[in-house]
């Protein structure tokens, strides 16, 4: 077989694979279920709505009574007040039934949107308390998904599904009730045509189903080609590829187009079928009702308003099923939505807080590690049993060759991950015994990457922390040379520091971070000092302000400038996932193991400079 | 409506679907008016017992079969309005994709690829109602009215003239809400937006979050965006509240005339029971196409800014143009540099400046310089994906602007800085540039020489293996390899490979490049890599600074020199013996 058809049908093989998987997979509506308990505080008001939806059903097929009698009563034995005072009834039911539509309506929206606001808060909360390996597994594109879109989806099951189903079915209710109510003759033969529409509603039903499912399927398969064909352009265009992606997607384009037009057909179809029943429903009943009623006296057993009714009501008796076979599509979206919601909600948090946690507040920063193990994936040790102590008040500096372990040494004693082996102290208390938030509101941490919110200066350095006063951020941003910058940018503390105009460097950026360390005031510092190149003003700056922040508290250090080194009061080696070295800089120095290397690496031309 | 004239060509494709279409919705319309009468008509005749069984289901059937026309014709435009709109949607998407394909990389430096998809899927929906919907809607509305209302007004003109009334509220009062909601979804969407960046923002910043124990006042500002996003959903869902009971009282209005006037003239004698059924029937008829016309208002303008933004793409040109005819002759594929200055367009400062340089076919060229310094952008000009101005760049004796672009194409395999890999099978991926009926053999060849073919071969599926979200996720380095692979197997005259090995361990990498050289013999090869190990087998050295080149050499002149270069051989050499730093020794320094 030639290559090409092989990889061909290799391809459709897959594309036909994924469509099967998309048609059977069958969502679960017992996890719709779980709704409720976000309905359930709002029971009250679901109550009053569903009350409200039967009245507006009941009320909708009012105005063809009234007609009808109007005619029976009025009109034909030539009755002029009677008329007037028919329509009088149409126009009052009609203006009631404009304010409970308009109530009801915006009663449902409300429940809705209010329960979706607490379901969105309780996932949000949910994934507040996940630990830092949830984050690394999910995408951020994927839990946004889950917090924003998945839950609309929901909402529309509520706002426009559930309820309206209720009011709908409850209208056919109606309607027939009065139809037999009025001539169960008539009724029991105009209801002829209902086996024939339930037949063409289930047939469309499972083949718009069929087609819709597929071609959401080969639609996202479209937009998945054509956005890696962009993002891969220049791969395309260097291998002069264009003409062979092109017939791809061409391939893909039309599956896409054929799977709607067969949607097309099923709606083309589906449409007319209805109003076909419908007219076939008036001319039953017009014959049947119009053979009685010429083989009797006028009006003994059918009537000409009873006639009206009929034809009137008929045409209505089918608007709710037209309706319902197309919500259904909106049933199934929501529930693979809700699967997909519950899942994370069930997502246990791998780190959890102990049940009689030690207080922490009071507790020194006397800092040990205690045969430390850990690996981020099973059995891949990433530290390999790492003991030292850190005593209250000094400052460490921790070096090593890139990869060798520094920064997950300082996420472990964040409790960002749990360690597998040994255990970590502070002031004799193991970090596993107190609560994690106790235990960071102790420590502030500088990330090399320094992250800024959406926001000012001012709100960059508070962050949430409204105990941090407005003079207390000035203080801070002076202390580390920061408000020199602050003063130059256009509004000064209140500038947007991710709009365009007011970008900051890299240097201004490490120095709002320090101020926002320094603000927290923590009793316990972590710093991983930039490696990037900064203009040497600024560079000044953040020594200077490195030693600021260090000083008289514990402090550990990631360290790339000659400056810290020198300055700590010890130094950690890191190497392959043990601790190699530890010692002073001059006592390392001597010793000419890894450090004296790493020195003359990394630090010598900064020496030198 | 300039806009517009994008259709012209799509719609001269499908004009007699679209012209069938519309002559039948006509003609539904035309038999739509047909059943009321006649029901209205048999009541009239039941009532004053003018008819015996048999005309009587004579009238029935007659109704009945106009009944079935109509839907027939119904049937048929719905399908061939659609389905046209469904067509030409297709005819438009591969037109998209093909100006994609024609456009230079520049452009796609320009646009975003979120922003250019959303043209391509959103846009593209808004347009695709535009044609469909818009016109089967609005020809229905067109040609209902008047043939609902020429019943009417043939039955009772002055009853039904009266019973208007109300309903010339409808078209404006659909507009306005249709405007008002419009607005108001606006508001929600912007709220929406602002929701999603903030949750993005908190997850994108957990560290952070999670380290300065924000948790809780991420909450409330969580809230407080949740509370205006649900204060703005309910403002769009009060004025939808409105509408549809609006829209009811209007109808109801014209009811109560149909009842009032309609009755005193039917106790006056004017009007018979079965023409006032007619009439109602009819006039329920009339409700929807004037909703409609509302909604295809609103469709429209939709469709229009959508179609706005689609022509953007369309009536982008590329800035590279491939005007040259036939292959140049071509005796051997030297590469000369003379004097390139080039700069990306809309840029300030020149990114290379006084380049020159000759590298021999079947040489090898190795770059080193700093991230920005300008290497990537130098081999990019190979496959001219930027305009160059003439004499600056000569492939194979010739200018580059003499070459036909599939021609020069052709000649250049490229492995790229960053990978990239299509979601289909790694055979496919490895085969992309290689002609359709490369045997397997060669696959595998190139595939060994990237030292990717053993972990291929592990795979259940080995080469038939798919890559990406159904299929298997490749590390960093074997995607790397496979990339070096796709370009082996390209069997190319050119080979550029852009850091093409920093995914992968130095191990795999000597092994890789040894392969390689051999490879390499009789191909002009450009090798950019930070790794000093790498380079050095080149035949000459180029060191890249601010786009200009600083030091030019072999690697045994250049580390003679001071300089970038020798300074990063002596740091790289300091590095490897970090690196190869006994554990034992370590083991021995702890105790």
């Amino acid at each position: 077989m030639n290559q090409a058809t092989h990889l061909r049908q290799i391809r459709l093989e897959s594309q036909r694979q994924e469509e099967r998987e998309a048609l059977h997979k069958q969502g679960d509506v017992k996890q719709l279920r779980r709704l409720w308990r976000y309905l359930h505080p709002r029971r009250h008001r679901i109550a009053q709505a569903v009350a409200l939806s039967i009245m507006i059903a009941i009320m909708t097929t009012v105005p063809m009574i009234v007609i009808k009698y109007a005619i029976d009563w009025y009109i034909v034995p030539g009755h002029m007040g009677g008329v007037i005072m028919a329509a009088g009834v149409l126009l009052a039911v009609h203006l009631v039934l404009f304010f409970f539509e308009r109530y009801n309506q915006y009663l449902i929206a409300a429940i809705g949107q209010e329960s979706m606001f607490d379901l969105r808060r309780e996932i949000f909360r949910h994934v507040q308390q996940q630990h830092m390996a949830f984050f690394d597994r999910n995408p951020v594109g994927r839990l946004i998904t889950r917090i924003t879109s998945d839950v609309n989806v929901l909402n529309e099951l509520f706002a426009q599904g559930i309820v309206g189903i209720f009011q709908q079915m409850f209208m056919l209710v109606v309607i027939l009730g009065a139809l037999f109510y009025f001539n169960w003759y008539l009724a029991l033969w105009s209801l002829i045509v209902i086996p024939l529409i339930l037949l063409a509603s289930w047939n469309f039903r499972n083949n718009v189903f069929y087609h819709y499912r597929l071609s959401r399927v080969r639609l996202s398969r479209l937009n998945t080609f054509m956005q890696e064909n962009v993002t891969g352009m220049r791969t395309v265009q260097s291998n002069i590829r264009e003409s062979r992606q092109h017939e791809i997607f061409d391939e893909l384009n039309d599956k896409h187009r054929e799977s709607h037009i067969k949607t097309v057909f099923q709606y083309a179809l589906f449409f007319p079928l209805v109003e076909i029943t419908a007219v076939l429903g008036m001319v039953i009943v017009l014959w049947k009702g119009g053979m009685e009623y010429l083989s009797t006296a006028s009006g003994t057993v059918v009537t000409l308003g009873q006639l009206g009714f009929f034809i009137m009501a008929l045409e209505k008796f089918f608007e709710p099923i037209k309706d319902l076979s197309e919500k259904y599509n909106i049933i199934q979206s929501a529930i693979a939505s809700g699967e997909r919601l519950f899942a994370l909600l069930d997502t246990k948090p791998a780190i959890v807080d102990p049940a009689n946690p030690v207080d922490a507040s009071n507790l020194k920063t006397r800092i040990e590690f205690r045969d430390v193990w850990f690996a981020y994936n099973e059995e891949d040790w990433v530290l390999k049993g790492v003991s030292f102590t850190i005593e209250e008040g000094q400052t460490v500096a921790i070096v090593g060759p890139t990869g060798s372990g520094k920064t997950t040494l300082m996420s472990l004693l964040c409790r960002f991950y749990e360690i597998q082996k040994g255990a970590i102290l502070i002031d004799g208390v193991d970090i596993r015994q107190m609560r994690q938030h106790d235990l960071r509101r102790k420590i502030a941490i500088v990330l090399q990457d320094v992250f800024l919110f959406h926001g000012s200066v001012r709100e960059n350095v508070r962050l949430g922390n409204k105990q941090i006063t407005d003079e207390k951020i000035e203080e801070v941003c002076r202390e580390v040379g920061f408000d020199e910058f602050v003063k130059e940018m256009p509004n000064g503390y209140e500038t947007g520091v991710k709009e365009r105009g007011a970008t900051l460097s890299t240097g201004q950026k490490q120095l709002l971070s320090f101020a926002r360390a320094l603000a927290f005031d923590p009793q316990l510092l972590i710093l991983d000092e930039a490696t990037a190149n900064i203009d040497t003003t600024t560079e000044l700056k953040v020594q200077e302000a490195v030693r600021k922040l260090c000083a008289g508290r514990t402090s550990l250090v990631i360290a790339h400038r000659l400056s810290t080194i020198q300055n700590a009061h010890k130094i950690l080696v890191v190497h392959h996932g043990h601790l190699a070295e530890e010692g002073t800089h001059a006592e390392l120095l001597a010793k000419d193991g890894l450090y004296r290397r790493l020195y003359d690496l990394q630090y010598r031309e900064q020496a030198a400079g | 409506m300039k806009t517009l004239r994008t259709f012209i060509p799509y719609l001269k494709n499908h004009w007699i679907a679209v012209v069938f279409g519309v002559v039948f919705v006509l003609a539904a319309n035309v038999l739509a008016v047909q059943v009321p009468l006649l029901i209205g008509e048999t009541v009239n005749a039941i009532e004053k017992r003018q008819i015996d069984s048999q005309f009587l289901i004579v009238f029935l059937v007659l109704a009945l079969c106009y009944s079935g026309l109509e839907g027939a014709f119904r049937f048929l435009h719905r399908r061939l309005l659609i389905d046209a709109s469904r067509d030409i949607e297709y005819e438009m998407r591969n037109t998209l994709f093909a100006k994609l394909e024609s456009l230079d990389p520049s452009f796609f430096d320009r646009n975003n690829t979120g922003d250019l998809m959303s043209r391509a899927t959103n846009d593209m929906d808004a347009v695709r109602m535009l044609i469909g919907p818009a016109i089967m809607y609005t020809a229905n509305t067109v040609f209902s009215l008047p043939a609902v209302l020429f019943g009417m007004f043939l039955l009772d003109w002055k009853l039904s003239l009266i019973a208007m009334i109300p309903m010339a509220a409808l078209p404006p009062l659909v507009k306005y809400f249709g405007s008002r909601s419009h607005e108001f979804s606006k508001l929600q969407q912007d709220s929406y937006g602002h929701l999603t960046t903030m949750v993005q923002e908190n997850l994108a910043g957990s560290r952070v979050v999670k380290a300065y124990v924000q948790e809780s006042a991420e909450e409330e500002k969580f809230t407080e965006k949740n509370e205006d996003y649900i204060r703005r959903s309910l403002d769009v869902a009060r004025i939808q509240a409105l509408f549809f009971p609006s829209i009811r009282v209007i109808v109801a209005l014209s009811y109560v005339i149909l009842l009032v006037y309609g009755g005193s003239r039917i106790i006056s004698g004017e009007l018979q029971v079965g023409t006032l059924f007619s009439i109602l029937l009819l006039f329920s008829g009339l409700v929807w196409p004037l909703i409609a016309a509302g909604w295809v208002v609103n469709i429209i303008q939709r469709g229009v800014a959508s179609l706005d933004r689609i022509n953007l793409i369309l009536g982008a040109e590329p800035s590279v143009r491939d005007e040259a005819k036939a292959a140049p002759q071509v005796n051997s594929m030297d590469i000369e540099f003379n004097d390139l200055t080039f700069q990306f367009p809309a840029t300030e400062r020149p990114q290379l400046q006084g380049v020159t340089l000759r590298v021999p076919a079947g040489g090898t060229l190795g770059i080193v310089g700093p991230v920005g310094s300008g290497k990537s952008t130098l081999v990019n000009l190979l496959a001219r994906f930027y305009p160059i101005p003439r004499g600056m760049l000569m492939v194979g004796g010739h200018d580059i602007n003499d070459w036909p672009l599939q021609e020069l194409r052709r000649r250049v395999a490229f492995v790229f800085q960053e990978t990239f890999l299509f979601s289909d099978t790694i055979g496919w991926n490895i085969r992309f540039g290689a002609e359709d009926d490369t045997p397997q053999e060669q696959v595998e060849r190139a595939a060994s020489r990237a030292q990717v073919h053993s972990s291929i071969i592990e795979f259940p599926k080995k080469y038939d293996t798919f890559l990406g979200e159904r299929g298997v996720n490749l590390s960093g380095g074997q995607k790397q390899r496979v990339a070096i692979a796709r370009a082996i197997a390209k069997d190319a005259d050119v080979l550029v490979l852009d850091d093409s090995l920093s995914a992968v361990d130095t191990h795999t990498e000597e092994a890789i490049l040894g392969e390689l050289r051999q490879y390499m013999e009789g191909r002009t090869t450009f090798l950019i890599s930070h790794r000093i190990s790498t380079v050095s087998l080149a035949d000459q050295i180029i060191v890249i600074e601010g786009g200009r080149i600083t030091q030019h050499g072999t690697h045994d002149e250049l580390i003679a020199q001071p300089g970038l270069y020798s300074e990063l051989y002596k740091r790289q050499l300091s590095e490897q013996e970090l690196e190869n730093f006994d554990s034992d020794e370590v083991e021995a320094g702890r105790a």
